[in-house]
This record gives C-alpha cells, sequence and structure tokens, in this order.
C-alpha cells in the first residue's frame, strides 16, 4: 500500500513500492497525460513535479515520492485558462505529435518557477527531454515567451 | 528499358504489378461493380442521431455542431488542420469555432481510399480508362491509409468540392426555408440569414432540407486571389488538447473492464518461441494470463508495469532460423554486388564508357548509409477488444486504418472488425505497419470479452522495427573542362522496402525486380546529363524493413548532393555555382537554390574552423534546399549552428504548418546523420534505447529558419521533403570546415560528435 498526493488530492493504493510513479499515474488513476517514453530516464515525456522539482516519473519509485507533493500535466491549467508556459506553447504553435510536450510542458513550467529568467544555457539544460517531431526552435521561443507572459503578471 | 516504363513501375503496388496490373485487377472485380462505387463521396445522407452527412466529409447535427472527418492519421504533420482548411475554404466555416469538430471516421468510405499515394497519380491528373479501372480497384478495397505526403495531394481538389457542394445544398435549403432568393442570402458561419438579418437558419436547422436538395454537378471552386482560409497561418485545431495533456493517443485508451499486457518478441528475426517456463510468474500481484504468440510472448496483467515485469521474468527458450542476419554482411553482399555489375535492374542512355573516356575529369566515390529506426515517442501500442459475440474493436494509432482491420480479422473468426484510429505520438512510416495490432487482436482472442491494451517497451520497439535500409552507392561522373557533368553513374544498392512491406502487410506479392523506392531522387534526377547509367542491386537481409520519412529520398538525397558537391569540388568550382550550371535553368531546384543563396547569404564570410554546407532535393512533388553552419573543433566536434531552408511545396494551405514540417523533417534527417545507426548482429539488433540511439535535443539542435517560394502551383507534399537535405548538408559543411568528406553515416562512424550548446 501506498499513499501518495497528485495534484492537491490523497490517494491510498494498492501497489508495490519500486513501481513507478509513470504506471501509478497511468494505469491505476488514468491520468494519461504524463506519457511513456522509454522507461529510463532518458527521453523525459515522463515528467511530471515534485515538490516542484520536474522529475522522470518512470524511474521514480512510488516508495521515493510518499509524503511530496505531486503534479501532473493535468493541474496546470483551469477550465478555460492555461497557465503561462501552456498559453506561451499554443502562441508559438509549438506541438506536432504533441506527444513529448506535456513532459517539455512540466520541465519548462518547473524551470521558470526556479529561474523567472533563465539564459539559453539554463533552458538547455533544464529542457534535456526528446522531441522526434523536432519542435525544438518552437520551444525555445515559447520559453522566452512564457517567461515574459510570468513577469507580466499574466496567469501563472 | 525505357525511363517511362520504368518509372511507371513505381505505381505497381498491387499485385506487384504496373498501374496496368492494379486496372487488371479492377477488371477482374467487375466494371459494373466498380462504376458503382462513390470515389467523390458528394452525396447526402441521414446519420446518427439525426445528424445529417454532406459528402463524406461533413456531418451536420441538429444542435449545429459541425463534424469534420479526417481520413488521415493525425501523427504531427497537421492533416487535421490543413484537410480542415480546404473544407472551410468553401463551405465558409471558422474552422476554429466552438461548433466546429475535427475527427478520424471509424466508417472506411470509398471516397476515403488512398489511391493517390498507391497510384502515384492526384486527381487533377485523372484520365483515361487504365486510371478509372485502377483508382477504382483501390477504392474496392477501400485502403485508406496514411503516407507517402499525399493528403493535402489527394484532396487539393476533392476537399474543397466537398466544401463546395455542401454549401450549396444549405444555401438552396436557406433559400427555401427562409424565402429568401439564394443570391441574396448572406452567410456567416454556420448559418444563412438574409440581408437585413432579421430571419436566419443555422446549418443544423437546414440540413434536414438540404439532403432533399440536389448537389450542383459543376461548382467552380474561388480562385487564389478570392482565398480566405487556403494560404493563412491557422492555428494548429489540436493545440489545446495536446498543451493540456488531453489530446488521446492509442497508449491512453481506456476503456471500462481493461487489462495491459507486455510483449517479450523472440530477439532474433525469424526466430519463434519454443518453450515458456513460467518459474512461478502466474502467480504474482495482478498476473491475469500468460500468452504464447509464437513468435512473442505476452503477459496480461492489471497494469502495464507489471505485465512488463512478468514477461522479462519468464524463461523463454527460441527456435532459432536456419540463418541469422547481420547487417555488416548485408553491406558486403550489396557492394561485392556493385562491384561485380551484378545488377538487379539497370537503366541508361548513349555510350557510358565512351563518355567517360571523353570526359576532361572523372569523380569517383563511394557512400554508405546505416540501416534506420522509427523510434516513435509512443511506442508502439494498440487496444484490442474481442467480445464475446466474435465483433472485434481495435483503437490504434495507425496509418494503415484498412489493413489493421484486414489483419485483425484474420487473427480468428471476427464477425465484425472496426478500426477506431487515435492520435498517434508520431508515425514516419512505421505506422503503416500492422505487427502492433496483430499482436493486440492476438491477445485480445486469448481474453475473448475484456478490453486489452499493449504497449510495447522502448527496446521492444527499437529491436523490433521494420528499418529504414542501409544502402550503399557508387558514384561515378565525367565532367568537361568548364565544369559541366558529362556522364553520371550510380549505382545504388539497398534491400527492397517494397519486397518487405508488401507481402509483410497487405499480403501481396514482392515486385518483381528492384523496387522504385531504391532509385526515387536518382532516376528523376534533374542534374542527369543526356548519358547516364542508374543500376540497383538488392539482397535478401532476414532484416525487416520499412517505410522511413522519405524512405529512398533519404539515402538517394545524401548519395547525389555529397557527390555534386564533391563533382564541384573536382571542378575547382562553388559548391552552389556548379549545380546552377548543371541543372536546368528553369527547374524547381534552380529556383530554390538561387532564393537559397540570398537567404542564407552563401556568400558571406564563414570564419576560422566553420563551414557552409549545402543540399537541394526534390521528393513527394516539393524542392527543398538547406544550408547548415557549423563550426569543428580540433576534436572533431560538431557545432550544428544554423540552418536556412527554401521549400517549393507548390501553393501552400498554411505557412505555419509547412514552416513546422520543414523544421520537424531537416531535424529528423540531421538527428540520423549525426547518431542514427541500427546495426544486425548474430540476428539482433544491437540498440535497445535511446542512450544508445541518440537524438538531438534542444541544446544540440540548430535553429532552423524556412523559407516558402510563392506559388500558384498544385499543391505538394511537405511531411517528407525536409528529411533529405539534412545529411548531404551537414556531410559537405563538415567538408567546407575540414576539408574531410564523411562518406558513411552516421558522422560518428567518421569519429565526428555533436556539441551540445
Amino acid at each position: 500500500m501506498a499513499r501518495l498526493t497528485i495534484n492537491g488530492k490523497g490517494h491510498d493504493l494498492d501497489v508495490e513500492g519500486e513501481m513507478p510513479l509513470l504506471w501509478v499515474l497511468r494505469d491505476e488513476l488514468n491520468l494519461t497525460g504524463t506519457k511513456f517514453g522509454c522507461g529510463a530516464g532518458l527521453c523525459g515525456a515522463c515528467t511530471v513535479s515534485v515538490d516542484g522539482e520536474a522529475t522522470r516519473s518512470c524511474i521514480t519509485s512510488v516508495e521515493s515520492v510518499e509524503g511530496t507533493d505531486i503534479r501532473t500535466i493535468e493541474t496546470l491549467a483551469s477550465a478555460d485558462t492555461l497557465n503561462a508556459v501552456q498559453q506561451a506553447w499554443v502562441e508559438h504553435q509549438v506541438p506536432q505529435c504533441g506527444y513529448c510536450q506535456p513532459g517539455f510542458i512540466m520541465a519548462a513550467s518547473a524551470l521558470l518557477e526556479q529561474t523567472p529568467e533563465p539564459s539559453d544555457e539554463d533552458i538547455n539544460a533544464a529542457l534535456t527531454n526528446i522531441c522526434r517531431c523536432g519542435t525544438y526552435d518552437r520551444i525555445r521561443k515559447a520559453v522566452r515567451r512564457a517567461a515574459e507572459l510570468k513577469k507580466g503578471g499574466g496567469q501563472s | 528499358m525505357s525511363e517511362t516504363r520504368s518509372l511507371t513501375r513505381r505505381i505497381f503496388l498491387i499485385g506487384g504489378a504496373s498501374i496496368a496490373g492494379v486496372a487488371i485487377a479492377g477488371m477482374g472485380i467487375g466494371t459494373g461493380y466498380l462504376a458503382s462505387l462513390d470515389l467523390k463521396g458528394l452525396g447526402a445522407q441521414k446519420s446518427d442521431g439525426g445528424s445529417v452527412d454532406l459528402t463524406a466529409w461533413i456531418n451536420v447535427a441538429p444542435d449545429n455542431n459541425i463534424t469534420i472527418y479526417v481520413p488521415f492519421l493525425e501523427m504531427g504533420q497537421g492533416t487535421y488542420t490543413g484537410m480542415a482548411q480546404l473544407v472551410a475554404e468553401e463551405l465558409g466555416i471558422d474552422v476554429e469555432a466552438a461548433n466546429i469538430t475535427v475527427t478520424h471516421p471509424t466508417e472506411e468510405l470509398s471516397a476515403y481510399a488512398n489511391w493517390t499515394m498507391f497510384l502515384n497519380r492526384r486527381p487533377e491528373e485523372e484520365a483515361g480508362p487504365v486510371t478509372w479501372f485502377s483508382q477504382r480497384a483501390v477504392a474496392a478495397m477501400r485502403m485508406v491509409a496514411t503516407g507517402g505526403s499525399t493528403a493535402i495531394v489527394g484532396n487539393w481538389t476533392p476537399l474543397r468540392q466537398a466544401g463546395a457542394t455542401a454549401r450549396e445544398m444549405l444555401k438552396a435549403a436557406a433559400a427555401q426555408k427562409l424565402g429568401v432568393p439564394p443570391g441574396e442570402l448572406v452567410q456567416k458561419h454556420t448559418a444563412f440569414s438574409n440581408p437585413d438579418g432579421t430571419k436566419s437558419a443555422t446549418f443544423g436547422e437546414l440540413a434536414e432540407l438540404a439532403l432533399e436538395q440536389t448537389p450542383p454537378l459543376e461548382i467552380a471552386l474561388r480562385k487564389p486571389a478570392e482565398f480566405k482560409v487556403i494560404g493563412k497561418s491557422l492555428p494548429r485545431l489540436d493545440v489545446e488538447e495536446k498543451v493540456r495533456g488531453a489530446a488521446q493517443y492509442g497508449i491512453d485508451v481506456r476503456l471500462p473492464n481493461m487489462i495491459y499486457a507486455a510483449l517479450q518478441q523472440a530477439p532474433v528475426f525469424g526466430a519463434k518461441i519454443k518453450s515458456i517456463a513460467e518459474g512461478g510468474v502466474r502467480e504474482r500481484h495482478g498476473i491475469i494470463d500468460i500468452v504464447n504468440l509464437e513468435t512473442a510472448v505476452a503477459v496480461v496483467a492489471d497494469n502495464t508495469w507489471r505485465a512488463k515485469q512478468a514477461v522479462e521474468a519468464l524463461d523463454i527458450t527460441y527456435e532459432w532460423p536456419d540463418e541469422f542476419a547481420d547487417s555488416a554482411k548485408v553491406k558486403a553482399d550489396l557492394k561485392r554486388r556493385i562491384e561485380a555489375e551484378d545488377y538487379t535492374r539497370s537503366d541508361s542512355r548513349r555510350d557510358i564508357p565512351l563518355h567517360f573516356e571523353q570526359a576532361a575529369k572523372t569523380v569517383e566515390a563511394f557512400y554508405e548509409t546505416p540501416y534506420l529506426a522509427h523510434a516513435t515517442m509512443e511506442p508502439m501500442n494498440t487496444t484490442a477488444w474481442w467480445k464475446e459475440d466474435d465483433t472485434v474493436e481495435v483503437w490504434s494509432p495507425t496509418q494503415s486504418q484498412t489493413a489493421t482491420r484486414w489483419a485483425a480479422a484474420a487473427v480468428g473468426p471476427a464477425s465484425e472488425v472496426k478500426v477506431h484510429v487515435t492520435y498517434a505520438g508520431g508515425g514516419f512510416g512505421r505506422r503503416a505497419e500492422t505487427d502492433f495490432a496483430i499482436y493486440a487482436t492476438k491477445v485480445a482472442l486469448a481474453m475473448k470479452g475484456r478490453p486489452v491494451q499493449v504497449v510495447w517497451s522502448r527496446e521492444e520497439d527499437m529491436r523490433h522495427d521494420d528499418y529504414r535500409p542501409g544502402a550503399i552507392a557508387k558514384m561515378s561522373a565525367g565532367l568537361n573542362a568548364s565544369g559541366k557533368l558529362q556522364v553520371l553513374k550510380a549505382e545504388i544498392g539497398s534491400p527492397s522496402v517494397f519486397a518487405s512491406y508488401l507481402p509483410r502487410v497487405l499480403g501481396m506479392p514482392a515486385p518483381a525486380d528492384q523496387d522504385e523506392a531504391t532509385l526515387e531522387g536518382v532516376l528523376k534526377s534533374p542534374y542527369k546529363p543526356k548519358a547516364w547509367q542508374v543500376s540497383a542491386v538488392d539482397v535478401d537481409t532476414g532484416i525487416p524493413v520499412g517505410f522511413w520519412r522519405s524512405v529512398g529520398h533519404s539515402n538517394n538525397g545524401f548519395f547525389m548532393e555529397c557527390f555534386a558537391d564533391e563533382c564541384a569540388a573536382s571542378a575547382g568550382v562553388d559548391p552552389a555555382a556548379f549545380r546552377l550550371a548543371n541543372l536546368p535553368p528553369a527547374s524547381p531546384e534552380a529556383a530554390v537554390l538561387k532564393l537559397l543563396m540570398e537567404k542564407a547569404q552563401w556568400a558571406g564570410p564563414r570564419g576560422n574552423g566553420k563551414g557552409r554546407g549545402l543540399a537541394v532535393h526534390s521528393s513527394f512533388r516539393s524542392t527543398v534546399g538547406a544550408v547548415l553552419d557549423v563550426s569543428v573543433d580540433e576534436d572533431k566536434t560538431v557545432t550544428l549552428e544554423r540552418a536556412v531552408l527554401v521549400c517549393d511545396c507548390g501553393t501552400v494551405i498554411n505557412p505555419s504548418l509547412v514552416e513546422a514540417q520543414m523544421q520537424g523533417g531537416f531535424i529528423f534527417g540531421l538527428t540520423a546523420a549525426a547518431f542514427g545507426e541500427i546495426t544486425v548482429e548474430q540476428g539482433k539488433v544491437t540498440q535497445g534505447n535511446f542512450d544508445e540511439y541518440e537524438m538531438l535535443k534542444l541544446g544540440s539542435a540548430p535553429a532552423v529558419e524556412v523559407h516558402l517560394v510563392p506559388s500558384a502551383n498544385l499543391p505538394g507534399g511537405v511531411g517528407e521533403p525536409g528529411t533529405p537535405p539534412a545529411a548531404p548538408a551537414l556531410a559537405n559543411a563538415i567538408f567546407a570546415a575540414t576539408g574531410e568528406r564523411v562518406r558513411t553515416l552516421p558522422i560518428s562512424t567518421s569519429g565526428y560528435s555533436i556539441a551540445e550548446a
């Protein structure tokens, strides 16, 4: 049994302690916005926020995140308002297939929380995810735009 | 053999024959039946929930919600948006409005059959009895499929006609209902009104009445100067659900009572399962069953992770094939056959040896490319539900809806199979296959009554792909004293994609000789002087190969454009000047190149240790030129600094989407050129995950600037043409920076690595 707090809500789960958080989210809780890409922490498609840190959930065991505040892509927006990063992603029309984008958006959101005015180096270091559609050009522009939006006092 | 004849062979596809063969197949079906097929889909009928289908692409519900059916897989290329724009141009609607939905249809109508892809003909070219029969043969089989950058090419006219037909029927209904002459009606999005707006009716209110109208036979479509939607960078219609994490990919399908399965496929190509020692695995928490699938074992569990852990714990023994595939042996065999001139096919013009003798200079180079995996971000998966009454439903991110239905139906005694196409996390040709749907359907049959989702691990995905074939090329040319090509000889060795794909996926025989995918981009090369020879060799390999973004062009663009650079260097001429001197002056390649030289400041300064590489290649009815700037350190670390692309894809439907496809296609090609290599030893693929099959990332990918050539020509494809120029632009840039020719891909083979910024 494990007790996790996900998107502000407590869940008691009948799962093994070593089960990766990714599969609890996807298969036990049907929070499918967090994606499976590699299972080895290499691609970042499964990125979630654990106590504000971008974390690759496919290599993060359930037992290691008990008692933390886990946030997924599903919690970023309200019904009619996207967060600043999502808004910037729409403005720059970033997604193609879109499969990797929740991971990128989670990583970018965590980056901007910690580093509101990131340099190119900060962005490169924080966003080591893989996008097979090659949307990198627009991702970089969208991260900069999201920083502006946040600074301008728009939605968080 | 005449070039015309050899070019039409490309078209074969069905039965490995020519387009005439497809037509003959059609004649076998019967003229009466073929004539009854509705290829245009312009009829109207009642549909579910009181809604009305006005053409095969547009459904109008009584509540005025409009659905546009797009029978092409949305895998990132933006087909939902591009196709909706074609409909909207004539239907006069705002596709971004809340009452417009775009979706993949479940029903496979003959109007959706992609004969443009299968016959390599576009609707605007349609003519003659051979085409009539062959189109209808494809339509008779439905053949709903996505590939070959054909969605826009094949639907540029039909979807605008559909939009116009629906509009005219709704307008006639509005005139009748409102008692206003059609010429006075004012349309605002999905409603018609009289001029002062006192009387109005929505599409939803008019749909039933529209059914009774006779669709006009000929409608004049808007001229380019009148376009309101075509040519506009509308936002992608799928963008918001994708940034919310709400878009449903194949892997996200969730059904009541659904269970999950993981696979362990036989690790060697051609091997089969001999025995499974369960060793208590069945007793583990959450494990439901262990299923022997002959070439794989599936463990079914209550979640994917438990299934995966369990399948990896099984002790499986295999029955090995007589021979073990080996990628190095494939290369050696191809090379030997080229040296022996043991061609599978050869086309030539004029006396080749004589022209080489007379040349002022001769150039020769040998190139080599590796096998490549697709590595879509969403690993292969399918969800299947074999119900108690033997009806089957399949949810699959597939480029081959119809082939998937056939494949699922062949698994067991299915009475009916329905295929729901989901969003796909990348496709690149991999999802033209049916293996992932077949495995899922087999597991579903074993688990009859419960939906099962089968998700491949990344390693299974990478080791059981249908790979882009590795190829080799021996290129030779003779130049005159002023650097003009006098003779060109291309000898290309590659396993045949069609010989692998057709029997595997469509149950059709392999083409009689070398398929054209091996030679595409060479046979029709604009550089060809009057004396030329294009020859191909093929070998049986035991390694499955398939379609990979731009297919043969991905190899041949590298061969042709690196060789053009070598010829330029040999002639002592600037690479761009050499190309301009040898391309037909009125060719799209020459026009693209000129614009590219200007936009990329080709003549501008380069700096120490820096190089600027060039490539221009036409594929899928479009031409793309690329200039790539690199810098190379002493330790052979390459920094990808900047790329400038010029694309002539005819009429542009959505510039933002075309830019995205150019950027993405180019990065896809660069990634492969930088890192991509699949090797097969003792029948097994060596690479398993992204640590062994690396990708460009944000910090290593260059900025890619895209310029579109203004054009009023028919639209060309855009999903694939950005890929072929990438590898040669990189190799040519490295040469410009270092003086070293990289003739083998990936460049890491020659000791080059990519800098992470």
